[in-house]
């Protein structure tokens, strides 16, 4: 074997190191490739799938939101603005808020911790609202069930003397003595304007 | 300058023969546990696919039901306070006996028509406070379609997308044995002084590839 030919299978085999090198690399990011399409083409059809399910439920909503809820305030809506202009307006209480009114060190009131659930312990609860088209001498009624009962020695009976609109708080509390605290249970306020049911709302006392 | 003896020579194209070799055959292994990785990471992805179909179904289904329940008790809801209302009238004095004949018959009117749609919700989801739960009738209506069919379809993808890491660093695994036979090919082209090293640059890839492949495939 000469020298030239010795050089030549020698440039060969470098050669064929080189290929296989660059074979192996570019198998490598071939797969690479390929497992990023893979997962490309799994999410385009996960995401269409999910989609077409938001869409369906986004549907419905939308339907009862529309169709259900808005087309029956507008309609009760108009049925007020008629009575109103036809001078038969009733009072009118917004929904009710319960807290718990917070006391400084000295023991004067700072604000009101608003929730729907209180923590047993609690030894008062004050009931707030806004109130529109009331009239001062309206008989005001307030009853209070605690758990599906009534509890009798809720019961208030005043002549309203509050005026026309503004807010007010009909606490619930036992003034008396900080020892006694709201018994545990789902609590339902009433408040009856002149025989009628102007506005009720629940709240929690929850278990010691 | 020293040359090699023939025996040498031959021994150790013998060894590097049984080097490729055994390069070759663990490179098959390597790539096979790959192949196998990227079949089962398609599996996966077909099982999360047929989960997302799975769970899309009664997604939507209940959403529409659900709603629709809704929709009915609003309604409900509506023709029964209405009813009230008019009753709280009607006891508080109408003014003229033709009011009051009215009146009473839109009264009737209203609570036939919440009766009416009374039956159209299933009043197990009413709330302490007389709201409707939709929350807890699509929880239901979900729980009891995840009883008979997979509903969860990211367990699969997460499975897939690791399998599919897996088949990646096999592969990155595959390259690095791959790496030894270029070595092995080049222990003739190297010259006699660098015989030794061409060997165990080689076997080094050759080992540290199958330790890395073993690693792989036993914690990925």
């Amino acid at each position: 074997m000469n020298i030239s030919e010795e050089r030549f299978k020698k440039t060969i085999a470098v050669l064929i190191a080189v290929v296989t090198t660059l074979i192996a690399i570019v198998t490598y990011l071939q797969s690479d490739a390929g497992a990023r399409d893979d997962a490309a083409n799994r999410d385009t059809k996960r995401y269409s799938l999910e989609s077409f399910g938001r869409q369906v439920s986004g549907d419905a909503c939308v339907n009862f939101d529309y169709n259900s809820a808005y087309q029956a305030y507008y309609e009760l809506d108009l049925l007020a603005v008629s009575a109103a202009n036809a001078g038969d307006e009733a009072a009118a209480i917004s929904p009710f808020t319960f807290a718990e009114p917070l006391y400084d060190e000295q023991g004067n009131f700072t604000d009101y911790a608003v929730a729907d659930t209180f923590e047993y312990g609690a030894s008062a609860v004050a009931v707030l609202f806004d109130y529109d088209h009331m009239q001062d001498g309206q008989d005001v009624v307030f009853k209070v069930y605690v758990d599906g009962e009534e509890d009798p020695s809720w019961r208030l009976i005043d002549k309203w003397v509050l005026g026309t609109s503004g807010g007010a708080e009909k606490p619930l509390s036992f003034d008396y003595s900080y020892a006694n605290v709201l018994r545990p249970g789902f609590y339902t306020v009433e408040m009856y304007v002149d025989s009628h049911l102007g506005q009720s709302g629940s709240f929690v006392i929850g278990d010691p | 300058m020293e040359t090699e003896s023939p025996e040498k020579s031959s021994r150790l194209e013998t060894v590097v023969a049984v080097l490729i070799a055994v390069a070759t055959v663990i490179g098959a292994t390597v790539a096979w546990r790959a192949s196998v990785a990227s079949d089962s990471a398609g599996d996966a992805d077909f099982a999360g696919l047929k989960a997302s179909v799975n769970a899309e179904e009664p997604r939507a289904l209940n959403f529409v039901n659900a709603y629709e329940h809704y929709g009915a008790y609003t309604s409900y809801s509506r023709y029964s306070r209405l009813g009230d209302a008019i009753s709280q009238d009607l006891e508080s004095g109408a003014d003229t006996e033709e009011e009051a004949y009215l009146l009473d018959r839109q009264r009737a009117e209203s609570y036939d028509l919440a009766k009416a749609n009374q039956d159209l919700f299933p009043n197990r989801f009413l709330a302490r406070d007389g709201n409707y739960r939709v929350d807890r009738e699509m929880g239901e209506s979900w729980a009891d379609a995840s009883r008979e069919k997979d509903l969860s379809p990211d367990p699969h993808y997460a499975e897939a997308d690791k399998l599919r890491a897996k088949t990646n660093l096999l592969l990155a695994t595959l390259t690095v044995v791959a790496m030894s036979l270029v070595f092995y090919t080049l222990v003739e082209a190297a010259g006699e002084r660098f015989h030794t090293v061409m060997v165990a640059l080689g076997t080094l890839f050759l080992v540290g590839g199958t330790i890395a492949a073993i690693v792989v495939e036993f914690t990925g």
